[in-house]
């Protein structure tokens, strides 16, 4: 405990210098523009601003992105409110309550309201961060090749499952086809070259920061430009006191705590992103509120539950991500890759390699969560005049940083080419309804997947038995069975009609 | 108009012929006995795995768009449903124009130069100016091309100075 006091008090006064705290001011104020504007989301703004930060050192470059990544899941808010379109992905649910209260004269109470449950939520995460974090990491190191096995196949079929938007199947396909990307290249074992296609510049694999500044920078400036634009509501936000704001939060104090505890558990979850916290928080709070009937019309409880689920997702999905090296979210995945550029080898290893640096990405987290109090209060009017910017002003400009950044990292135009490549290969994807973060995992964990099935199987002299005696391995064998059997539509039918019919054939 | 249905099943049946050759590619792959490895460890394995479930997934998606093809045909357009004329339009003059300048114009021409272009055309053809008269769309124009040479500078100029990157 004293350890953890004294790592936590350290990077503290580190980060009290007065770079770092101007890095945390400018980073989590470009992130609240980021995630304000609709066509920019958390992904892509850590994935350009990694390009950005290869030359700062280790904790100015993960803060820089961690600002970035907070920043913007709160600002995804504020469109959400104020345009009746979620800024990100993660705020959709927060329009459902936003955009009404704002069409009522509220939009200050909203933004207010808002910005309490994204800080708090943060914080329950955070403190969630720090009580799990190290114990998961110890346990981790008991898993040998059939556990990371498994662990990398859950994740990919969990996040296929949960962010599909219609079929099962194409959650899958789209984690197959990250797999498969990752397959390009040298293998991890015997260094065999596999499927370069001829380019000897696929000899290393396909990078992940292009791969990721395509599908989220490129194919979402090809979604945004291909739809109708959004029209900002003309009603000024009234001013809203902070003693009513404290008031408002301690009311739904019930509620912030839940929603914090679902949205970090929903980012523990590998691939499965703050969107599903926000919703996951949301549906909770609608079943247990008084007030329920007010859900959906403008609801501040409702806004509450949302916003603090999505923003406690943040700190969640950094704890697999630093005690397994498997994201908890698109926008961590790239962190990871950030992570590796800056000398930090995220998994099991982490509490030994370098035991501070969990207690420093949690101070991080807290920096950059008073950092969006601040200004989230604060300049309220700012951000009604970045919603106001055309997108086709921006649109090309954040093109020219998709072309430059991957460029910038590595000195070469193929990688240029592999962003315009995923770019194109992403919208088509995401038009036709394929969720991208399985895609994004698949990318991630295949050469995880690979090295430990070939491993095991070398390991036992080719026999799978390992693979589903050993305790932890069965047990992730058999969730996921269970996860693929009741994606089967014909089955979820048989197992809920038996469901329903049971207690009527036992009350008759 | 492109129904969302006939881009499913191309895009279905693309995945089919990706899985297939590289179950193919998998399974031919060199097994390195010259080096002496387990056989259960050879590169090809998990490709070819994934290559068969790609194929798999692929061919259920084309069944499941077969059965619902007569309930799909019916659909009202909407945003996120069929393809519209004027979405295919809007992507393909975004798309081309993207490609052009990341394709033809970096490296060939002083990256803060394309840079501007892009910008200057792009900002010119995709952002609606309403009905104005001949002086206010000259004038549109020229803050335009202060936006883009302004922006492409100031790209170029934190990249090579700030970050030393010899641009493209």
């Amino acid at each position: 405990m004293t350890d953890v006091l004294s790592a936590l008090g350290g990077a503290f006064v580190d980060f009290m210098a007065p770079t770092m705290l101007f890095h945390v001011a400018w980073a989590t104020l470009l992130g609240i523009f980021v995630g304000a504007l609709p066509g920019l989301t958390a992904t892509m703004g850590v994935a350009l601003l990694t390009t950005l930060t290869y030359s700062l050192d280790r904790d100015a470059a993960i803060l820089v992105l961690i600002c970035m990544y907070v920043g913007a899941i709160y600002g995804g808010s504020r469109s959400a409110i104020l345009l009746n379109i979620p800024g990100t992905p993660a705020s959709a649910a927060s329009t459902l309550d936003g955009f009404p209260l704002a069409k009522a004269g509220k939009a200050g109470l909203a933004m207010g309201v808002a910005t309490m449950g994204s800080a708090l939520g943060t914080f329950v995460g955070i403190i969630l961060l720090i009580l799990l974090a190290p114990p998961l990491a110890e346990a981790a190191l008991e898993f040998g090749s059939f556990e990371f096995f498994w662990l990398a196949l859950f994740g990919i079929i969990i996040s296929g499952q949960l962010t599909q938007a219609g079929s099962p199947v194409k959650g899958y396909l789209a984690g197959v086809i990250g797999l498969s990307v990752a397959m390009i290249g040298s293998d991890g074992i015997h260094s065999h070259i596999r499927f370069n296609m001829g380019f000897p510049e696929l000899n290393g694999g396909i990078g992940l920061i292009p791969a990721m500044v395509g599908a989220f920078g490129f194919a979402e400036i090809l979604f945004t430009m291909t739809r109708p634009a959004a029209e900002l509501t003309n009603r000024k936000p009234e001013r809203v006191r902070m003693s009513e704001l404290l008031r408002r939060a301690w009311g739904y104090k019930g509620t912030i705590v839940r929603s914090g505890a679902i949205g970090t558990s929903i980012g523990i979850i590998p691939g499965v992103g703050e969107d599903i916290g926000a919703w996951g928080s949301y549906a909770a709070a609608k079943r247990t509120s008084s007030e329920r009937d007010q859900f959906g019309k403008g609801s501040l409880e409702g806004l509450t539950a949302s916003e603090t689920g999505n923003s406690a997702v943040v700190p969640g999905s950094l704890i697999p991500t630093l005690t397994l090296g498997i994201p908890g979210s698109a926008a961590a995945a790239v962190l990871i890759a950030a992570l590796y550029i800056h000398g930090v080898r995220p998994g099991p290893m982490i509490m030994f390699d370098q035991p501070d640096f969990i207690y420093r990405v949690a101070v991080m987290l807290v920096f950059s969560t008073v950092a969006i109090l601040v200004f989230g209060l604060a300049l309220t009017p700012l951000f009604i005049q970045v919603l106001r910017v055309p997108r086709g002003y921006l649109m090309p400009v954040v093109f020219v940083m998709c072309v430059i950044g991957p460029f910038a990292l590595t000195q070469r135009l193929f990688d240029v080419w592999v962003m315009l490549a995923f770019g194109l290969i992403g919208y088509v994807l995401r038009r036709l309804d394929y969720p991208m973060a399985p895609l994004v995992l698949g990318i991630i964990l295949g050469d995880l997947l690979d090295k430990s099935l070939r491993r095991g199987l070398t390991l036992s002299d080719g026999d799978l038995a390992p693979f589903f005696v050993r305790p932890i391995s069965a047990g992730f064998a058999i969730l996921i069975l269970v996860t693929v059997v009741f994606s089967i539509p014909a089955v979820r039918r048989l197992v809920f009609r038996s469901g329903r019919t049971a207690p009527s054939a036992g009350g008759d | 108009m492109l129904t969302k249905r006939a881009a499913d099943i191309a895009v279905a049946t693309i995945l089919l012929a990706i899985g297939i050759a590289q179950f193919t590619g998998g399974l031919t792959m060199d097994r390195l006995e010259n080096r002496h490895i387990h056989p259960a460890s050879f590169p090809g394995l998990v490709p070819m795995i994934l290559g068969a479930v790609m194929a798999v997934m692929a061919v259920l998606l084309l069944i499941g768009q077969w059965r619902a093809g007569a309930a799909a045909q019916g659909k009202a357009v909407s945003e996120g449903g069929d393809f519209t004329r004027d979405e295919l339009f809007r992507l393909a003059a975004v798309g081309a124009l993207c490609l052009f300048y990341a394709l033809v114009l970096v490296g060939n021409v002083h990256f803060w130069l394309a840079s501007s272009l892009f910008i200057a055309v792009f900002t010119a053809l995709f952002e609606p100016a309403g009905p104005m008269t001949q002086q206010k769309r000259l004038l549109r124009l020229g803050f335009i091309a202060v936006f883009a040479i302004a922006m492409g500078g100031a790209i170029a100029m934190l990249f090579e100075q700030a970050f030393l990157v010899r641009l493209p």
